[in-house]
């Protein structure tokens, strides 16, 4: 069990002056079998002249508010305390093969059915016979799932090239495909691409990475912004945590905020605002493990 | 009726299966024969004219421009016996009562889904569902007050619905106009008798709009949400509005502010707290719907998750379009209401679905292929009909077509170009509701095909023609008494002019002025060679050239007869003097000047009268003509300029007399005054800054009153020769001159007064009001005399150019001063999540 204090700061700088600003952000920390989240925090300069909390169809908390003020900077800083558990993992190789999982089979299970939106396509991911094939090398019948998945995990992690400012948020995986580099939200979509394609359910998770690691642990990629990865949804456990940008099955390092089909149902922050003409954007998160209680 | 047609397949509405004339077509019929071989002809030319005389219009699109046609409508109507309507309604009242439990489970607990009724992908992948949708105050509200069902009756005459319409069901406002047409035409027949009419089901309608309100129902305030007037139906929505007393309002009209929905009026914003919305859901809110609408309102959809707004129909019920819903709705009705479906379908296949898939391949060629991208039946306008589609395009992707029982139309009776004859119908029939009640509209919008050999064409846009829907009761319709005996709800006043329609109204009174004051400048130069006068060929040229030039200056066509370019010009003036007339794409000239009036007009054609619009179109229609044979000489267009002169002087006094004196008839006003004292002002300073002969002077100075239409009151107070000074003071002085420049900055003075101040008191103390106040007092103390002297060194007019030139620069920025105080549209909204940083 580990504690964590997670300080998410968002900072646009306008132009000009803005009048009027209308955000939605997805900020809070879920709860989850492996993670609670203790405490929540949105500070927002200058204040909200309203601000409302809601539960969106993913079961995210999303506030939204408005700014009436006119402001030549926004900054939207999130503190979270939030307690992190172990997973509960399942033997990879024991778990129930691949086509199991598949939407639509005809002996599909209750699980898949309620899921099943993770297996259609979405804004920012397409099936195709391309990124079946990608996968396939992967998933020979009757394969264990999450054996399967993970292969592929580790796959785009030694086939991909890390490398940030080679694509945007609105990068295609297509292109993704054929450059091999990009961000975990470029492999996170590709691997859920993937998976779809298969007929499996993936979704897209937004959440964190431990900044420092502790002495002794490799630092992980992405771990100074948001970061990015994947779950598949295996019949009779339920969803199973995938990052291929670090090609591991994520243990205690990694904090969730919100799921989603793909980037465009969970973006941090969203905004429409009157005025302000250019922006520049700053972001800056900082995730520490806080010292555990001596245990005696 | 030529015999072949007979044979065609389909139902006969009139002569049913067996040829026999139904009893409900027998009333008209024995009308019909009665007329004489003329009747035909004669109803469709006068149904043609009451179209163009009431402005029915709607709008195609053709690229960037948007063209108005006028409305096509059959003079005959689509007759349908009591009976079989009352049993086409209890199909449609089921049919609402399933869509809207479908609805609330698609949003909600979602068991058809879970419980595998519907495949997930026939609800999730299809483009009218919302996850935004989602998240509403469950139950709170009804989500589908208002429902639509294309109908046509099959070879067996039974009712089916080939498709569901219910995410903004349109068309109400084209039933009312055909209604109001029908029933001037056949006034005096008898007809209608039997007929009941419309009006009950709009006041339900009305009611059921205002008691959607999440707050006092005393105090709802309704706006109908229009994407604006290049909207191919946007004629519609004014008609729609105006009858059901609602404020129209485009997406910047409205604001969300702490947490509400707000109209920006000149009195600051106004709470709405119900939208007939008739922007397609995806477009309503830049923030979590569309990104790339103007058309929307930034929060939208926060404001009605939150309960603090009702919209009609509810963000998301345009997941119920989905043809391939028609597969499942039998299974729908026993999951939801444990009966069968009254109303069907035709039998319809989602090939998305292996085993369904599998049939129609079985029986391709025998079925219908329909692409879900495209819900066919009838839009109201556009949208292409059934193509035949490549099988291998549809296997590729097979979730996004479905397979549907091939379905011939009923036919009926219709005139075309002046005969009788008969032709596929289909009809769209309407539905209110207020969550407990349900009411279905005695009558509809009926449609016949276009006549052409390919596939079956409904939309106006492919020649397509509505007619009217008759009910025929058995007995003859007396009094309606619901109207009397059920309370209505009527939606609250919303006091206040939106900004935007003050900001098109100002512009619309600006060029009006502006084209006639281009045209009575024409005018006048033109009457100097054609009509009789005592001036000598000298006098002629100089007061030709003046006139040119100052054409010139008031249109701000540069260079034009201006400067070296324009001494050209000035000796041939008619190449040029057509473009200042007639060319559209140039900016300033008349033609451009025209256009523009329109096109603001027609967006705030809800504020304007019947008789209004009628001289607005008259204009563009005689702009249109002058376009159409362009006059190969002056004198020509000296006559054809006459038609548009007495268009403009109609509207201005139609504005004057017939408009109500609230804020948006100040600011018409405003533009209008605003205009006139800047044309005087420019053509005092072109005609009189240098000084010329006394005798030449004289032969100006009755140009000038001419033009300003003073002539005649001039001769009859100063029954002298045409002395400057008294010009002067005639032209800017006179109080009592409804031309003179005193008599404009007056009126504007009272305007600004009237017009909302904030928080600030003082007129004088706002920019306009000192704008105006420095302006009048100039004027009012400039010495007439003074201004007439020729400066000895200079030896032009110093004074009285200094008091144009002073005019000249105080009057626009009365305008900028309007504009920045009351019409100031912030810049489009700007988004902050598109260049943000891609989590890593």
């Amino acid at each position: 069990m580990i504690d964590y204090r997670i300080i998410h700061t968002t900072r646009y700088r306008y132009g000009e002056p803005v009048t009027i600003g209308h955000n939605r952000v997805h900020l809070r920390p879920l709860d989850l079998p492996w993670q609670r989240c203790r405490r929540f925090e949105l500070d927002v300069r200058p204040r909200p002249a309203t601000l409302n909390t809601f539960t969106d169809f993913f079961g995210n908390g999303v506030d939204y508010f408005e700014i009436l003020e006119s402001h030549r900077e926004l900054v939207i800083k999130s503190s979270s305390f939030v307690t992190r558990l172990p997973p509960i993992l399942p033997n990879p190789d024991a778990t129930p093969a691949w086509e199991s999982g598949r939407q639509g089979q005809s002996g599909e299970g209750g699980d898949v059915r309620r899921q099943s939106i993770f297996a259609l396509e979405s804004p920012m991911v397409a099936r195709s016979p391309e990124l079946a094939d990608f996968a396939r090398p992967d998933f020979p019948p009757e394969r264990p799932l999450v054996a399967a998945a993970l292969a592929l995990t580790q796959r785009i992690h030694r086939e991909f090239r890390y490398q940030p400012g080679s694509t945007t948020v609105a990068t295609h995986i297509d292109q993704v495909l054929e450059q091999r580099c990009g961000v975990c939200q470029d492999f996170a979509h590709l691997a859920i691409g993937a998976l779809r394609s298969l007929g499996l359910c993936a979704r897209y998770i937004s959440g964190y990475l431990e900044t420092d690691p502790p002495p002794g642990m490799a630092r992980l990629e992405g771990a100074d912004a948001s970061h990015a990865w994947f779950a598949v949804l295996v019949p009779g456990v339920g969803w199973v945590d995938f990052d291929p940008t670090n090609g591991i099955i994520p243990a205690q390092r990694h904090i969730t905020v919100a799921v989603g089909r793909d980037y465009t149902d969970v973006p941090p922050v969203k905004g429409v605002v009157l005025g302000g003409r250019e922006h520049v954007l700053s972001v800056a998160v900082d995730v520490l493990r806080l010292p555990t209680p001596e245990t005696p | 009726m030529a015999g072949e047609e007979v044979m065609q397949p389909g139902y006969r509405e009139d002569f049913g299966n067996e040829g026999n004339l139904q009893p409900h077509w027998r009333k008209f019929f024995d009308f019909l024969y009665a007329g004489g071989p003329e009747l035909p002809q004669r109803l469709e030319e006068d149904a043609r004219r009451l179209l163009r005389e009431s402005g029915a219009t709607y709008n195609v699109r053709m690229g960037q421009v948007s063209r108005r046609h006028i409305w096509p409508l059959d003079p005959l109507p689509l007759i349908v016996a009591a009976d079989a309507w009352e049993r086409l309604a209890a199909g449609l009242i089921q049919r609402h009562r399933l869509l809207t439990l479908l609805l609330q489970d698609i949003y909600g607990p979602r068991t058809c889904i879970h419980e595998g009724v519907v495949p997930a992908e026939v609800i999730y992948s299809w483009s009218g569902y919302l996850l935004a949708a989602h998240g509403q105050v469950p139950g709170s509200t009804p989500p589908l007050p208002f429902y639509a069902a294309d109908i046509g009756r099959d070879p067996s005459g039974h009712f089916l619905v080939l498709s569901d319409r219910t995410q903004a069901p349109s068309g109400h406002g084209y039933v009312l106009q055909n209604r109001r047409v029908m029933g001037r035409l056949y006034a005096s027949t008898g007809q209608l008798t039997h007929i009941p009419p419309l009006l009950s089901f709009f006041r339900t309608m009305r009611s059921d709009l205002v008691s959607l309100t999440p707050f006092s129902k005393q105090e709802a305030h309704v706006v109908l949400l229009t994407p604006g007037a290049t909207y191919e139906t946007h004629y519609e929505h004014t008609l729609l509005a105006h009858f059901l007393g609602l404020t129209l309002a485009q997406g910047d009209d409205l604001a969300v502010r702490n947490g509400r929905l707000w109209l920006k009026t000149l009195n600051g914003l106004m709470p709405v707290e119900v939208v007939l919305r008739r922007v397609d859901e995806a477009w309503c809110d830049p923030l979590e719907l569309r990104d790339d609408s103007l058309l929307g309102v930034v929060g939208l959809a926060q404001v009605a998750r939150s309960g603090r707004l009702a919209m009609a129909n509810a963000l998301g019920s345009g997941v119920l379009e989905n043809m391939a819903l028609h597969a499942y709705l039998p299974h729908l009705a026993q999951h939801f209401l444990g009966t069968p479906l009254l109303l069907e379908n035709p039998r319809t296949l989602w090939l998305g679905d292996p085993a369904q898939r599998a049939e129609a391949l079985e029986r391709w060629d025998e079925l219908t292929i329909l692409p879900l991208a495209c819900n066919p039946a009838f839009p109201i306008t556009g949208c292409a009909t059934d193509t035949p589609i490549d099988r291998d395009k549809v296997l590729a992707a097979p979730q996004r077509f479905v397979a549907r029982a091939p379905f011939i139309p009923s036919r009926a009776p219709c005139i075309r170009s002046g005969a009788l004859c008969h032709a596929p119908v289909l009809l769209r029939a309407y539905l209110t509701s207020d969550g407990q009640h349900a009411r279905v509209m005695p009558g509809g919008l009926a449609r016949v095909a276009a006549p052409t050999t390919g596939p079956l064409a409904f939309s106006p846009n492919h020649g397509g023609v509505a007619k009217d829907v008759w009910i025929v009761a058995t007995q003859p319709v007396l009094v309606d008494d619901t109207l009397i005996s059920t309370p209505t709800l009527d939606p609250a006043p919303l006091v206040g002019v939106p900004s935007r329609v003050a900001e098109n109204l100002f512009w619309i009174g600006r060029y009006a002025e502006r084209a006639e004051g281009t045209i009575r400048l024409f005018r006048e130069f033109m009457a100097l060679d054609t009509e009789e006068n005592s001036l000598s060929r000298h006098q002629r040229t100089l007061c030709r050239r003046l006139l040119l030039i100052t054409l010139t200056h008031v249109t701000a066509t540069y260079p034009g007869f201006t400067g070296k370019e324009g001494a050209y010009a000035l000796d041939d003036p008619f190449a040029e003097l057509a473009s200042v007339l007639l060319n559209s794409e140039r900016a300033g000239t008349l033609a451009f000047s025209l256009r523009a009036m329109s096109q603001a007009a027609f967006s705030v054609r809800d504020r304007l009268s019947t008789d209004t619009w009628e001289v607005l179109d008259g204009i563009v229609e005689a702009l249109d003509a002058l376009r159409g044979r362009l006059p190969h000489n002056l004198g020509g267009m000296f006559w054809e300029t006459g038609p548009l002169l007495r268009g403009l002087t109609a509207f201005g006094g139609l504005t004057w007399e017939n408009m109500n004196r609230d804020l948006g008839w100040r600011f018409l006003d405003l533009g209008r005054r605003l205009e006139r004292s800047m044309f005087l002002a420019q053509i005092l300073e072109t005609t009189l800054a240098e000084p010329v002969e006394e005798g030449d002077e004289a032969a100006i100075l009755e140009r000038l009153l001419t033009i300003n239409d003073s002539l005649t009151t001039f001769r009859m107070q100063f029954r002298t020769a045409m002395e400057l000074p008294l010009v002067l003071e005639k032209l800017l002085q006179d109080d009592t001159d409804p031309r003179s420049m005193v008599f404009q900055l007056t009126l504007m003075e009272s305007h600004a007064a009237a017009i909302p101040r904030g928080s600030e008191q003082n007129l004088y103390r706002t920019h306009l009001g000192r704008v105006v106040f420095e302006t009048l007092s100039a004027v009012r103390l400039a010495d007439p005399e003074r201004l007439a002297a020729i400066t000895p060194f200079s030896n032009r007019r110093e004074q009285l150019i200094g008091l144009t030139g002073r005019l000249r620069k105080l009057l626009p920025l009365f305008s900028e001063s309007a504009s920045n105080s009351y019409f100031r549209h912030a810049d489009p909204p700007h988004h902050l999540f598109r260049a943000s940083r891609s989590p890593r």
